[in-house]
């Protein structure tokens, strides 16, 4: 099942061919590398255009959003078995 | 030429995308697991195992014990259909949205024989691959008319692409049961049952004549068209669709409920929202119908004509409200739901020029706005909070988009 986060973390992406794409992501002082993405969506908070990456870590699956207008990062939620 | 295009097990294949260590594995999108609900949608290896969509969360998972539930996303839903609905709109300008995961594209000159329309099936079921995500897939019909599109889509699922051609037509119809032409319900079929039809080929040797004095000229004609595969309906594109003649909502509760708060919060809401599409399409109302029910599908309702008309959530709250605060509301409720009728469009109704309706309209006015730019429920009715508060991350299952 999937365990709600939602916490502010820092991330490495790149920008590549006008698309975004997270590299590594720290939470609690550990970083999570990003073997890839699985999938991309985004949906509206309030005025805010917010991106959603559903990313695969060595071990696991977490998704982590990325609030275009006030620029922060947040680990919304990771998958745990 | 016209294609059908169906997302196989839509919702659950887009969580598959998602979390790859859900692949291979029976899912089913639901509300959350600690409250009753049902499936929106089973993934194909749980509806190997039984699971369809409108089970209830306890048959599935008796059934299938290894059941994975995830809580639905209609956020992460309907921004794939838009990515998906970019690709299908690229290939032709009259798309008939037929729901969620579900449309019917009409093939034009030069595109318009059956070797483009199988190029761009197989185009679609790349891209979408390319672009939306390789685990999704589609499967398409390719036929002369909607019906046998929709007919043929549903005869190899998952990733199918079947075609119906002059040479293949009797053998596809008369393989198919009754109940897989679509207009072919439940009650429709025990009807034809009730006539000693139980397949096509009955169905076929049915003298119109019989058809139509069971179900009337139009509907007899249809059951008969269907039979043979005709089908003469166009495409619908959303902005060909008819006004609505009537605009309504209604919301099965999470889990029963004996709070008055909440039952009075939701109907506001529900209230709100059908105002809230009146006040888009441009219409006011004068009728309002009303339900409340039990599990046990007890419950009151009745319906009442307004002063004037309106498109006002709360004008339309105390109209509904006032027909039911005088019956005994069930002691424990399971579903709410109310309606508008009688739509006119507002510019042939006369405006109020009351001071008071006024500041009320342009206090409407003022939150669509902000509704409009920043979001859907960016600002609610403060009596509506108790429901926001229970129904988050509860499945959508009733999500419909609009495509303008």
């Amino acid at each position: 099942m999937y365990q709600d986060l939602n916490a502010p973390i820092s991330v490495v992406a790149i920008f590549r061919n006008g698309k975004l794409l997270p590299h590594s992501f720290v939470w609690r002082d550990r970083t999570y590398l990003v073997q890839s993405v699985s999938f991309e969506h985004q949906q509206s908070q309030g005025k805010a255009r917010v991106l959603i990456f559903s990313v695969n870590t060595k071990n696991n699956m977490y998704e982590i959003s990325f609030n275009t207008e006030q620029m922060l990062w947040r680990l919304e939620r990771a998958w745990t078995e | 030429m016209i294609l059908h295009i169906d997302m196989n097990s839509y919702f659950a294949t887009v969580e598959q995308q998602a979390n790859p260590l859900l692949r291979g594995r029976p899912i089913a999108v639901s509300g959350r697991p600690t409250i009753h609900s049902v499936v929106a949608a089973a993934s194909i290896e749980a509806k190997r195992l039984g699971v369809k969509s409108g089970m209830s969360t306890f048959d599935a998972k008796r059934l299938c014990p290894n059941l994975i539930f995830i809580p639905g996303d209609p956020a992460k839903y309907i921004s794939t259909t838009e990515k998906l609905f970019n690709i299908f709109s690229s290939y032709s300008p009259i798309i008939e949205v037929f729901s969620i995961d579900e449309v019917f594209l009409e093939l034009l000159p030069p595109k318009k024989n059956l070797e483009a329309a199988v190029a761009i099936a197989l185009e679609i079921k790349k891209r979408i691959k390319e672009s939306v995500g390789d685990y999704l897939t589609c499967s398409v019909g390719i036929a002369k008319n909607k019906f046998l599109a929709k007919l043929a889509s549903e005869k190899k699922k998952p990733d199918g692409l079947t075609i119906v051609t002059k040479d293949n037509l009797d053998q596809i119809l008369l393989s198919s049961k009754l109940s897989d032409f679509c207009g072919i319900g439940r009650q429709v079929s025990a009807r034809l049952n009730a006539l000693g039809i139980y397949t096509v080929l009955q169905l076929r040797k049915m003298p119109l004549e019989m058809l139509t004095a069971t179900f009337g000229n139009v509907r007899g004609r249809q059951l008969h068209d269907m039979a043979f595969g005709l089908d003469q309906s166009p495409l619908v594109s959303e902005n060909d669709r008819e006004a609505a003649k009537s605009y309504s909502h209604n919301l099965t509760l999470p889990k029963e409920t004996e709070d008055k708060k909440y039952i009075w919060a939701t109907l506001l809401r529900l209230c709100e929202k059908v105002g809230r599409r009146m006040r888009r399409d441009q219409v006011l109302g004068k009728s309002v119908y009303v339900f409340v029910r039990s599990s046990t599908v007890e419950g009151i309702g009745g319906q009442k004509m307004m002063a004037s008309y309106t498109s006002d959530g709360i004008t339309i709250f105390e109209c509904a409200r006032y027909q039911i605060m005088h019956d005994s509301i069930p002691q424990t409720v399971r579903s709410v739901g109310v309606g508008v009728g009688n739509v006119r469009p507002k510019n042939l109704v006369n405006g109020t020029l009351l001071p008071e309706a006024r500041r009320k309209e342009d206090l409407v006015f003022s939150m669509d706005q902000v509704n409009n730019q920043f979001g859907e429920n960016t600002v609610v009715l403060a009596s509506t909070m108790p429901c926001f508060n229970r129904e988050r991350r509860v499945a959508g299952i009733r999500m419909r988009l609009r495509f303008n």
